[in-house]
């Protein structure tokens, strides 16, 4: 990564961003050593833990913590970069490295049993409504742009933090209710969740554009700068969308598999299992919840069609 | 033999998928390689020597400008709504009771990676003898080289097509998948 996004410090750097940026930083990297030491105890386990997921989360943090670099470039393109990163990559790796799964299977089933009724609570189901989500991030980004809300989180560091805070959560959110590794209560179906993620194409490519023509922004910056930042909103976040859409490929039977959690404790391992679930055999293969077991009744039909043939 | 025929279905499954999201990929690197990062063309850049005897709208005047990226807009509009229709469809093809390849396995299918290379080689192919050859309305490069530039877009078109079938047709079972049946075929 060349360009280093400005995140507190568009212009002057004061005490105050550069004790938020730290504790940002720190929080970051803590999650992540945490996040590690506990993966690195699931492997001992029988089920194990897919490096994938570490490697996804190591690389979402090590984009955040690149997009929480303050810079002193004052140039809005860098500013974008910083917001593509914080809002849409960072995220997308966050939700495919199943935080929450490894929370569970490392804590006690009293701490998981009280997380999920958290999760499962009214107001987190309103909360990660996809209509609320995908108001919160479109939503957000016309606030931002087309209100006085920008040159206000240039002068107010304290605004400026909330804002990337936004950007964090409403995208991680986001990512997470259309292609997160993740179980989640409410997820929409297959075809819904296409249809919320081309809305939110939609109105990303249109804000994007907006800001490239220069129309309905407040923002003080020269034409030039605002078609650069436009152009790189428009294609990277193109590309941002388009690898999680194709993440959603590789987890969109989580779904089917909540139902079933109840048979996927861990000792749960049945020694008749077609498939040996060894801690080596996790590696090269994705989340474990579907392939430790003949899962789906299309697989299962799969596997009986299969066997008929011999 | 079983084995192979069960395989052979799964991948002619998969090419409709397959061939949509490619056509929408494939859509994607023109866009942001030849139109946003290069700047060699935009939709309508060679209007005025068109054959469709349309105005002039250079990219280099701002009522121009307006219009090409109206028109690339529309392209954009179109590979997106590709790229998600081709999902849908992938969906339903692997949501079907006698669909052998696991759903999430998919990701890492030769046959579907196979037919995605051919939609992108069909992209190629069809939208440069129409846009480049037919109307004219824009080339890979404009220049006195553009008909060079133009051929060799078929030409890559015509290699992926070619590469994604021979990619798709290998994606028969391996020795070792046919002892384990509850993984199923390499599809």
């Amino acid at each position: 990564m060349t360009t280093t996004p400005i995140v507190l410090a568009h212009g002057t750097t004061t005490h105050l961003t550069d004790v938020a940026t730290t504790a940002g930083a720190v929080v970051t990297v803590g999650a992540c050593a945490v996040y590690v030491m506990a993966a690195n105890r699931l492997r001992d386990e029988p089920r194990g833990w897919s490096l994938w997921r570490t490697a996804s989360f190591v690389a979402g943090t090590v984009l955040l913590v690149v997009a929480l670099v303050p810079s002193t470039s004052d140039d809005l393109t860098d500013h974008m970069a910083g917001h593509l990163l914080l809002g849409m990559y960072a995220p997308l790796f966050l939700a495919l490295s199943a935080p929450m799964t490894l929370f569970l299977r490392s804590v006690r089933p009293s701490t998981g049993r009280r997380a999920m009724r958290l999760v499962r609570s009214g107001p987190a189901r309103v909360l990660t409504h996809p209509v609320i989500l995908l108001s919160a991030t479109v939503g957000g980004l016309v606030v931002l742009y087309f209100t006085p809300l920008f040159t206000l989180s240039e002068t107010q560091p304290t605004v400026h933090a909330l804002v990337h805070l936004h950007f964090f959560v409403s995208g991680y959110l986001f990512s997470w209710m259309i292609a997160g590794a993740d179980p989640a209560p409410d997820r929409p179906s297959v075809p819904a969740r296409l249809v919320i993620l081309g809305v939110a194409i939609l109105g990303h490519a249109v804000v994007a554009q907006l800001i490239h023509a220069g129309l309905f922004v407040s923002i003080e910056a020269p034409a030039a700068q605002l078609r650069a930042a436009g152009n790189l909103m428009y294609y990277w976040g193109d590309i941002a969308e388009i690898l999680l859409a194709l993440a959603m490929l590789q987890t969109w039977r989580v779904r089917q598999m909540a139902g079933r959690q109840r048979n996927t404790r861990p000792g749960n391992t049945r020694p008749g299992n077609t498939r040996p679930a060894t801690g080596r055999d996790e590696v090269s293969r994705p989340p474990i919840e579907r392939r430790r077991r003949p899962g789906t009744p299309t697989v299962r039909r799969a596997v009986r069609s299969a066997a008929g043939t011999r | 033999m079983t084995d192979i025929a069960t395989v052979r279905t799964t991948s002619t499954s998969l090419a409709l998928p397959g061939i949509v999201l490619g056509v929408g990929l494939g859509g994607f690197v023109d866009g942001i390689v030849l139109h946003q990062i290069l700047q060699w063309h935009h939709m309508l850049t060679s209007t005025g020597q068109d054959r469709l005897g349309l105005a002039s709208y250079p990219a280099t005047t701002v009522h121009g400008l307006e219009m090409n990226t109206l028109w690339d807009g529309f392209f954009h509009t179109f590979t997106w709504l590709a790229v998600l229709l081709g999902l849908a469809l992938l969906y339903r093809r692997l949501s079907r009771p006698d669909a052998a390849a696991r759903p999430s396995g998919v990701l890492s299918s030769r046959a579907l990676w196979g037919w995605v290379l051919c939609g992108w080689g069909l992209f190629n192919l069809v939208e440069g003898i129409i846009d480049h050859h037919i109307l004219g309305i824009h080339h890979v490069r404009s220049g006195e080289r553009q008909t060079l530039w133009d051929i060799g877009f078929l030409v890559l078109g015509a290699l992926l097509v070619i590469g994604g079938w021979l990619l798709q047709r290998s994606a028969t079972p391996r020795p070792a998948a046919d002892a384990s049946g509850a993984r199923g075929p390499r599809s």
